[in-house]
């Protein structure tokens, strides 16, 4: 074993910060060296030290406060069943909607149309479905799920030994997506009560408007419902 | 039982010593595990998984801090350890605490020997 894999088959092992796997690294080059210097050969050298397991062992048991839990195959499972389900929940409700409105859209496009189709009726929503480029469409379905997936695996990464900072941020950056929401319904809202509701297609446009983004944004939701209370919990145990 | 004891006296200890040779002189880290075993004849010999954390434990309490220096007849700078001013205060205190506990650990051993 050369000196280069015998350091990396110990980092391998090594389950702390980054910036601490930096140092051990450097100060195994540095003491591997020294002990070259001094006329050691490799096999004496690894002898002396260790199997590269029981070295990686010892740091991890020494320095626990720096530990950065291994992902672990069932939180990679819960991640991807997630996603999907999230997807197929978006997907779902989009199909949903448009086999109750009978309208030859794609469900996306429906659903940013609604606002004006809801004010101005049947021109604006011909015009709006045209002007709405779809990979915008793609992209405000993506993002959610992205936002919400990303917060998700931060918090299972970090459940332990995220710092207060961490789940204030965690919970402002996952809280923004559901609070853009809720003006978006709000708006929706206004605008179906402005019409009067008096156009049948604006109550399934309604429905889908209400309905399509709450979906979207349920893993934001709970992300960032999870992440405030970690973080008021945290400031709790900090005061004490 | 005894090996237990042994390795949860040690872990101590070693701070207070890990401190006190680099109070003396700036030191890298083979040099400290070299100079230990000597010293010790043994009994207190460390290993790299050991050494670390206590280094790193120091360094960020700001006891001791590390220098990247070049040796001799060498290109590659060599890392070195050496204590700060607060590690030189940290180690007087440690030191007061040693010889306080180990005096009235003796204390307690001695009476007991001699009720026996």
């Amino acid at each position: 074993m050369t000196e280069k894999e015998y350091i990396k088959s110990i980092l391998k092992n090594v389950y702390l910060r980054r910036d601490i796997k930096k140092r051990v690294a450097a100060d195994l080059e540095n003491d591997i060296f020294s002990r070259r210097t001094a006329g050691e050969d490799m096999n004496t050298i690894i002898q002396d030290m260790g199997a590269p397991i029981s070295v990686a062992q010892s740091l991890n048991d020494e320095m626990s406060e720096f530990a950065v839990p291994k992902r672990s195959l069932t939180q990679i499972l819960v991640l991807f069943i997630i996603i999907t389900a999230s997807a197929a929940l978006v997907w779902g409700v989009g199909t949903a909607m448009e086999f109750i409105a009978n309208i030859p859209f794609i469900p996306n496009k429906a659903a940013s149309i609604g606002i004006i189709g809801g004010v101005d009726g049947p021109t604006s929503v011909f015009v709006a479905s045209n002007i709405m480029p779809s990979f915008i469409v793609i992209i405000s379905t993506a993002i959610p799920i992205i936002i919400g997936s990303f917060t998700a695996y931060m918090l299972m990464k970090w459940q332990k030994l995220g710092s207060r900072r961490l789940f204030r941020n965690l919970a402002i950056f996952s809280g923004i997506l559901p609070i853009i929401v809720i003006f978006q319904i709000l708006i929706s809202l206004i605008s179906a009560a402005l019409s009067g509701f008096a156009v049948p297609i604006d109550a399934s446009m309604l429905m889908f408007n209400i309905i399509s983004p709450l979906v979207k944004v349920i893993l934001p939701t709970i992300t960032a419902i999870i992440s405030l209370r970690m973080y008021l919990k945290k400031r709790k145990s900090e005061k004490l | 039982m005894e090996e237990r004891y042994a390795r949860q006296l040690k872990k101590g200890v070693l701070e207070l010593i890990v401190l006190q040779l680099a109070t003396a002189k700036p030191v890298y880290g083979y040099e400290l595990l070299s100079a230990i075993k000597e010293k010790s004849n043994g009994m207190l010999a460390l290993k790299e998984g050991t050494l670390y954390p206590i280094l790193y434990r120091l360094e960020d309490e700001g006891m001791i801090k590390a220098r990247w220096q070049s040796g001799e007849g060498r290109n590659a700078p060599k890392k070195y350890y050496e204590a700060t001013e607060k590690g030189h205060l940290a180690l007087c205190e440690m030191q007061d605490t040693w010889f306080a506990l180990s005096a009235c650990v003796e204390s307690f051993i001695v009476e007991e020997d001699k009720h026996d």
